[in-house]
């Protein structure tokens, strides 16, 4: 069996990618013919950038099943260590300011649970794997819901961390709490220039914009509906997966949805109109004089295809609630370029 | 995940990406359901993934890179702490997207610098050089226009004052104001005292400012992006810069702990 350094050799020379490798992590790879709380942090890091390619990515999994299954305490260095520094991190989490060193510890948890995923993942291993995983991110919850509560109120000293590794991970990962201090760190240099915007005093509802030319060249694509027998015609199947929330009208009791207007859609393009809890109530009509094809009204919804307009439209939706009509109006525009 | 185990028994499993994402962050499914779903998953973005980065991505991308991007995926989505945790079928997808695109952004850095590298340039810290400074201010400063315009858009008009002022607040707690500037700034009414209860009210404005905030910005971002006004790539950094990704962690973390 191969050690880790000649293993990881390729991987870990190959700059620039790897410049976060130090002499540190070389050091915990020499020679190590089983995984130990470092090195399941350099290795873990290597899963969570995928930089290993195919071929490296095969003989390292080849390597930690090995590893994982020449003894069932093969692992236990990188499990202890997790537990242990799970404890130090829940512990500095009380501190008045979060210390740049709790982002790097919660980092080194993360890799070393990335690397026990891994090696569950692969199968075949002892179960007392699986299980600790599970333990493990179950405390790593926990102790997250604090830290995330805390960063509302302090912000993390990150000026004092210049750390390669975790610049690239957090520009890897935009949600993680203790990638995010790392990322607007670099962002507030990057922006130090900013200033707010001159806003002025915008309050008429600005037109729905979209890309003319892709509509006029989409036709309708249904397979994305045709899931459901009956419901073919039904636009609102697309709303959670492809709308996105583009206008309110009425006080915010009806929601328009744009459905294939960005560039990257494959659908076709219209917008969905309907209430916020869903379906149609009170909605008489939705119009759109202009309109090659005019709008329809689905099972849950109104539909109104772009397909067609090739200036400003107006769309008109009247509501009819207690009684009483109203009518409200939206501009769409096309822009050709 | 290079290696999917072909599962001993048959699972079986619901149809979409959102679920099967969520049978892979699940911590109580057994690993060959949770490889059983990296699979779907595997197979249902690569049949998507080429044509998304050609269009996305800031550079070209080989069949080579396509498989490290969509390992990355898959390495995000069935291990560590930050798996898939929506809702619908619609985040799933958005989830998707955003990582494949973090991770071809990386591979797209990497080549630049090694460009750099060979042509043997030195490699400046973009951070410190003062045109790309004033550039990235000025890019942030038109999107986050162009999402103040659009909140008239989706809030009521007299709701309007109000809302910028909140994401204003957050903008401007994101690029280092503290706490104690702000309060002054949007947390203590005209002429109010500075008692502790003052302070208090005034400081738990400001966190709510700061939240109401996150969220229309968020909001309004999405539907640029989502007209086609600004592709994924042009609005990383004012998606940072809000926090975008930031209001699922905590929904996440509690998901798991329930």
């Amino acid at each position: 069996m191969h050690t880790l350094d000649h293993l990881l050799a390729p991987v870990l020379h190959r700059a620039p990618a790897n410049a976060w490798v130090v002499a540190e992590d070389f050091a915990a790879l020499a020679g190590a013919s089983a995984l130990t709380a470092r090195s399941a942090i350099v290795v873990g890091r290597l899963l969570r950038a995928a930089d290993c390619v195919r071929g490296e990515r095969e003989a390292l999994d080849e390597w930690l099943l090995a590893s994982a299954r020449s003894s069932t305490t093969a692992l236990d260095p990188v499990i202890q260590a997790t537990y242990a520094d799970l404890d130090g991190l829940a512990e500095s989490l009380s501190a008045e300011r979060l210390a740049a060193s709790a982002l790097l510890l919660r980092d080194e948890v993360e890799s070393r649970i990335s690397v026990l995923g891994h090696v569950a993942l692969l199968g075949r291993v002892d179960d007392g794997v699986v299980a600790h995983e599970r333990r493990l991110l179950d405390r790593i919850a926990s102790v997250d819901v604090i830290a995330i509560e805390r960063m509302r109120e302090t912000t993390a000293d990150v000026a004092s961390i210049a750390n390669p590794w975790l610049s690239r991970a957090a520009a890897l990962d935009l949600s993680s709490w203790w990638l995010d201090p790392v990322a607007i760190h670099e962002l507030r240099r990057r922006a130090g220039t900013f200033r707010w915007p001159r806003t002025g005093s915008i309050r008429e509802r600005p037109p729905i914009r979209f890309r003319g030319r892709r509509v006029g060249a989409l036709g309708p694509v249904t397979h994305a509906m045709a899931e459901v027998v009956g419901c073919e015609d039904d636009f609102a199947q697309l709303v959670p997966t492809h709308g996105t929330l583009v206008a309110r009208l009425f006080d915010g009791e009806v929601e328009i949805f744009a459905i294939g207007l960005g560039i990257t859609e494959g659908i076709e393009s219209g917008l969905y109109v309907r209430r916020p809890r869903g379906g149609d109530d009170g909605i008489e009509a939705v119009q759109a004089p202009s309109a090659a094809i005019p709008p329809s009204r689905g099972p849950s919804g109104w539909w109104v295809p772009l397909a067609g307009i090739a200036s400003a439209a107006e769309i008109i939706v009247r509501l009819q609630e207690s009684g009483e009509a109203r009518e409200e109006r939206l501009v769409i525009v096309p822009e050709t370029h | 995940m290079t290696e999917i185990q072909t599962p001993v028994f048959s699972v079986k499993l619901p149809s979409s990406l959102g679920s099967w994402l969520l049978v892979l962050a699940g911590i109580q499914v057994s690993p060959i359901e949770r490889n059983l779903a990296a699979m779907r998953v595997l197979s249902h973005v690569r049949s998507w993934v080429g044509p998304y980065l050609r269009r996305s991505s800031p550079c070209l991308l080989d069949e080579a890179d396509l498989d490290e991007v969509v390992q990355h995926l898959l390495t995000r989505c069935s291990t560590g702490s930050s798996r898939f945790r929506g809702t619908s079928e619609g985040e799933a997808h958005k989830w998707c997207m955003r990582v494949l695109l973090n991770r071809a952004r990386d591979l797209c850095r990497n080549r630049r610098r090694l460009m750099l590298k060979d042509s043997e340039q030195r490699i400046e810290n973009e951070a410190i050089d003062p045109d790309l400074t004033e550039l990235t201010a000025t890019e942030l400063g038109r999107i986050l226009q162009a999402v103040v315009e659009e909140l008239a858009r989706l809030h009521r008009p007299q709701d309007l004052e109000g809302l910028e002022r909140s994401l204003r607040c957050l903008v401007e707690a994101r690029l280092g104001a503290t706490i104690e500037e702000q309060m002054e700034a949007f947390g203590f009414s005209p002429d109010e005292s500075r008692s502790a209860e003052a302070c208090a009210r005034a400081r738990n404005r400001v966190y709510k400012y700061r939240e109401r905030g996150r969220s229309v910005g968020c909001e309004a971002l999405s539907a640029l992006v989502a007209q086609g006004r600004f592709d994924d790539e042009e609005v990383v950094d004012l998606r940072r810069l809000l926090g975008c990704g930031l209001s699922a962690s905590l929904s996440v973390a509690k998901g798991q702990l329930s």
